[in-house]
């Protein structure tokens, strides 16, 4: 009854205070709870003071809410009939990085904007969820598992995974691969593609691997051997373990920590920020910290399940993936799980860039999610549809 | 408008299937992080604990009291005082310059000398500290340590200021201290202490692993802001040892005046028993005293570039041609090899024709029949021209090597110069030509190409008047065993005294060179051979006196002294571009020899800590 009454209700055109009523308040809310965690750790980090990482994380942070009802209330076919020429953008500034990009530790990752640097990488992650979303709203049902239809976005993954790989950057490249094939799980893509695909990865696990650049190499060898190197590669993974374990169950307590503080953390303010949390918080914070991500990442799911159309699923559940891929990958980095690569916590790592594309991602879903029962107007969706 | 079609419920269906497996998926991912901390945090962190406290410690080194170093008869020539140094921590002092109002109550500060420390603390790391004074004396110490708490970030240390006391007479010996200028990865932490002291030459550096000691170490256990909680250990520095020196400070002051009436000489003066060296001067010199207070650069870099180097110790880093003095090697070695009898008789007429080029005796109308008791004690070239090409140039560096030349010795004395004992190797390595005979016949009387120093003339006389293989002891380490004088030289002892008669003969028979070394003591002789090793090939041809001074030729004197019990002392003396040897040499050499008894005879009875050094100190061998 509701669901009919929803999809017809008022008019295509629903009031921006509708839209704004529809958003759903508890994503913000745990994202603003996230948000607040990062910004302890900031002050924290920055020996008691909101200089020099604070005081622009919140300004960051506030913005990007903006962005998100601004995003939000943005019609949906306005996202649809711009996100290829997203992808498109965002593609172009990959390549463009690799020519004129500022080179930094052996890659090019970011692009110099007057005072600032940004690295298109983290737009290309929204970029991705949005281009396989709108292909898949397009792809009639049963051409999905058909072979021809597997070759679009096996390309929209395959090109910034190709163009990450030269910077080079085996993190952001692998962060495509999972984001992306886990969209193409979800739009319903036929089981066996993946089982081959897994199946076939591992047969040429060797030949990938021989393919890795020296520091990449360098990184797996000493995360499988880290004393061989405590001063190098290996120094990284060593500090931030004792700086966890340094912590142990209920930490050292707020501004305690005394191992992010005295610089023997690396990028204690950017990818190891979880480090320094972790140390004066304890595991009982690392876990609320955890499960506040897990928490926003089941309310997008469950976000996602509510929805009628593809596009709004696919968004959805992208941008739950995303955030899940960036928390696996940065906490299990941290800890020593797997090879060091530069992947920030979102919401909590300082930097503007991983803080757009996240709240650009969440944007869309709840621009998805605000839309979720008017109907797609096709034809305000230009040419390409 | 056109409305976009239902999707069939089977796809919908498929997707929340899916979106669960994956959140199912996500759901193991974050339980594999959650375990995995559990695991770095609760299970291993007592593991990681202590590391992380590892990183709190601060840890900084104190400095060692040098060893001292004294003579053979208990007397300094250099020692550390202690002295009490007070240094700032930036970090730890908050505001350096209100600490530095309140210290400038107890250490006289200047309010320029506050704001460069000031403007010192802004440039360097916060955690290094700076040195404000190093002149505190008790009351100011005591002083501070009652206002520590209004003092935070100062500290006070002892440290030692090196004092030398032997003059310009041992200068050369003991070297100088000077801070450390280039930093290794592997230096000892003792050097990374501010104001750190190393030896830069002389004993000072031969021996600076003995006189260094080792640095202490103070670990503090340091809070998130840097601030020390606690003191958790302190390892206290170990002194250096001391380092006793074969010479008495008493004869080096006599050595130095005799030798200060030229412009440039050196003597080395041994006792024949053992070998060590018992004096060894070198003249201009310097007072290693007078470098220790602040320097201007402009004044050290004129004592380093002077060109009469006082700061050269010409006894053992001077290589000179030595002219005549060499003969008794080449006589040795032709003697040796058979290549002549020594009551064979060759004719001098002056001069030795060979390949078309002549090579003159000194004396240009000749000796006329000479053997090698009157060829040595007249010092007749063309005897050794003749006697050298017989023996070749091989066996000749042979024996100079065996009496001690063109090496050298390991005693303590830094940057010796091993001079060159030149053969058809060497040259053909060096200079890639053939030898030829007329450079053996050069090499035969102690010029062309062969260089020794005066310590090294000393060893070869001192061989010659032992027949042992003697070795110049100079200095080791207090408590040490001394170190024991080499068994036999290995030649014929009737060729020795062949050689030790003409060298008696040289002193004390009519025309012998070296008539004004002969000693007047009763019981004492003089055995010796002169030397006049040319510089300039101008010398032959115009009067010395005419000549400019640098061009003039070395004198030199090598000799030793025997009372009744055999020989006592061996020495060379050399004084550059005063013409013959038997004119300014050998009577220097004189002066020397009877200041050398005289000493000897005021000094005997003391203890002599060099023969029997056991028990002085305590410290124990290595």
């Amino acid at each position: 009854m509701s669901d009919f009454r929803d999809n017809y209700a008022g008019d295509q055109l629903i009031s921006i205070g509708a839209k704004l009523s529809r958003i759903y308040w508890p994503v913000m809310l745990v994202l603003c709870m996230i948000a607040c965690v990062g910004v302890i750790s900031l002050y924290s980090v920055a020996n008691g003071s909101l200089t020099p990482w604070g005081d622009t994380q919140i300004a960051r942070f506030l913005f990007g809410l903006a962005l998100v009802l601004l995003i939000a209330v943005v019609p949906r076919e306005f996202w649809l009939s711009t996100a290829y020429a997203i992808y498109i953008v965002a593609l172009g500034m990959l390549a463009i990085t690799l020519v004129w990009g500022t080179e930094a530790g052996g890659a090019r990752r970011w692009i110099s904007l007057g005072h600032t640097t940004f690295q298109p990488a983290e737009l290309m992650k929204v970029a991705l969820i949005l281009a396989l979303a709108r292909y898949y709203q397009w792809l009639p049902e049963r051409w999905i598992s058909h072979p021809f239809s597997i070759i679009a976005p096996a390309l929209m993954i395959g090109c910034p995974m190709g163009l990450t790989l030269l910077q080079p950057d085996l993190g952001t490249a692998v962060f495509f691969a999972f984001v992306g094939v886990a969209i193409m799980f979800l739009a319903g893509v036929h089981i066996l593609y993946f089982i081959i695909g897994v199946g076939g990865l591992i047969a040429l696990l060797p030949v990938l691997l021989d393919q890795l650049h020296d520091y990449q190499r360098k990184r797996i060898e000493t995360f499988l051997n880290p004393g061989t190197d405590p001063l190098g590669n290996g120094y990284h993974i060593a500090q931030s373990k004792i700086a966890l374990g340094s912590g142990g169950l209920s930490g050292k307590g707020f501004m305690q920590g005394t191992q992010g503080k005295l610089d023997f953390l690396p990028e204690k303010h950017t990818d190891f920020i979880f480090t320094n949390f972790a140390e004066e918080w304890g595991f009982i914070g690392a876990i609320v910290l955890l499960g506040l991500f897990a928490f926003l990442i089941f309310l997008l799911i469950a976000m996602s399940l509510r929805c009628a159309n593809k596009f709004a699923r696919l968004t959805i559940s992208g941008a739950a993936v995303m955030m899940f891929v960036y928390v696996f990958i940065n906490i299990a980095m941290v800890t020593g799980m797997i090879p060091v690569v530069g992947v920030p916590l979102p919401l909590i790592s300082y930097g503007g860039t991983s803080m757009l594309a996240v709240m650009f991602a969440i944007g869309l879903a709840m621009c998805a999610y605000v839309h979720r029962s008017s109907p797609l107007l096709h034809r305000k969706l230009g040419i390409f549809w | 408008m056109f409305l976009q079609t239902g999707e069939s419920k089977k796809i919908r269906r498929k997707f929340a299937r899916r979106a669960i497996l994956l959140g199912g998926l996500k759901a193991i991912g974050f339980g594999m992080l959650g375990t995995r901390l559990y695991q770095v945090q609760v299970m291993e962190g007592q593991l990681y604990s202590p590391l992380a406290e590892r990183n709190r410690i601060s840890e900084f080194a104190l400095a060692p009291l040098r060893g001292q170093i004294i003579d053979r008869f208990g007397r300094i020539i250099s020692r550390s005082k202690v002295i009490y140094r007070c240094f700032i921590t930036p970090s730890l002092a908050g505001d350096v310059a209100q600490v530095l109002t309140a210290l400038a109550e107890i250490v006289p500060l200047t309010h320029d000398q506050q704001r460069q420390i000031v403007m010192r603390s802004q440039k360097l790391q916060p955690n290094r500290p700076i040195l404000i004074a190093s002149d505190l004396n008790w009351e100011q110490v005591a002083q501070a340590n009652i206002h520590a708490p209004l003092l935070p970030g100062i500290e006070i240390e002892m440290a030692g200021e090196r004092q030398y006391y032997g003059g310009i007479s041992m200068g050369h010996l003991v070297g100088y201290v000077g801070s450390v200028t280039k930093f290794a990865l592997d230096d000892k932490p003792a050097l990374r202490i501010p104001g750190a002291k190393i030896g830069k030459s002389g004993v000072e550096l031969g021996m600076e692993n003995t006189l260094a000691g080792h640095a202490g170490l103070v670990r503090r256990e340091v809070d998130a802001r840097g601030r020390v909680v606690r003191q958790m250990s302190r390892i206290e520095p170990i002194r250096g040892r001391d380092v006793v020196l074969s010479v008495a400070s008493e004869f080096q002051a006599r050595l130095m005046v005799h030798l200060s009436r030229f412009r440039q000489a050196a003597a080395v003066v041994l006792d024949t028993r053992s070998g060590d060296v018992i004096g060894m001067a070198s003249t201009p010199g310097y007072n290693p005293g007078t470098l220790m207070s602040p320097l201007p650069l402009k004044k050290w870099r004129r004592l380093k570039q002077m060109h009469n180097a006082p700061m050269l110790n010409r006894a053992v880093r001077g290589g000179y041609p030595p002219g005549s003095t060499f003969k008794m090697v080449t006589a040795l070695a032709a003697l040796e090899a058979g290549v002549i009898r020594p009551g064979e008789q060759i004719d001098c007429n002056g001069f030795v024709q060979i390949s078309g080029r002549k090579f003159h005796c000194w004396q240009r109308s000749g000796h006329g029949l000479c053997n090698l008791h009157r060829a040595l004690s007249e010092s007749c070239d063309a005897y050794f021209y003749e006697i050298s090409r017989r023996a070749g140039i091989k066996r000749i560096a042979e024996m100079a090597y065996k009496l001690g030349l063109g090496q050298v010795y390991d005693n303590g004395l830094v940057g010796q110069n091993p001079g060159l004992i030149p053969d058809a190797n060497w040259k053909r390595a060096e200079r890639g030509a053939d030898w030829y005979t007329g450079e053996t016949l050069l090499a035969a009387i102690g010029q062309g190409y062969v260089q020794t120093t005066p310590l090294q003339l000393a060893v070869m006389t001192a061989r010659l008047a032992t027949g042992r293989v003697l070795n110049p002891h100079f200095a080791r380490e207090m408590g040490t065993p001394r170190p024991t004088a080499g068994g036999s030289l290995d030649i014929s002892s009737g060729h020795m005294q062949h050689i030790r008669r003409a060298m008696w003969a040289v002193v004390n028979e009519n025309g012998g060179t070296g008539p004004l070394a002969q000693i007047k003591r009763p019981g004492f002789v003089m055995f010796g051979k002169t030397g006049t090793s040319q510089i300039s090939s101008l010398s032959s041809r115009i009067p010395h006196e005419k000549l400019r001074w640098h061009l003039r030729d070395h004198s030199l004197f090598v000799g030793y002294i025997t009372d009744a019990s055999g020989p006592r002392f061996a020495l060379s003396v050399i004084v550059e571009h005063a013409g013959s040897g038997g004119k300014t040499a050998a009577p220097l050499a004189l002066e020397i020899a009877e200041s050398a008894l005289a000493i000897e005879d005021r000094l005997g009875s003391r203890r002599d800590i060099w023969v029997d050094g056991a028990g002085i100190t305590t410290h124990h061998f290595n």
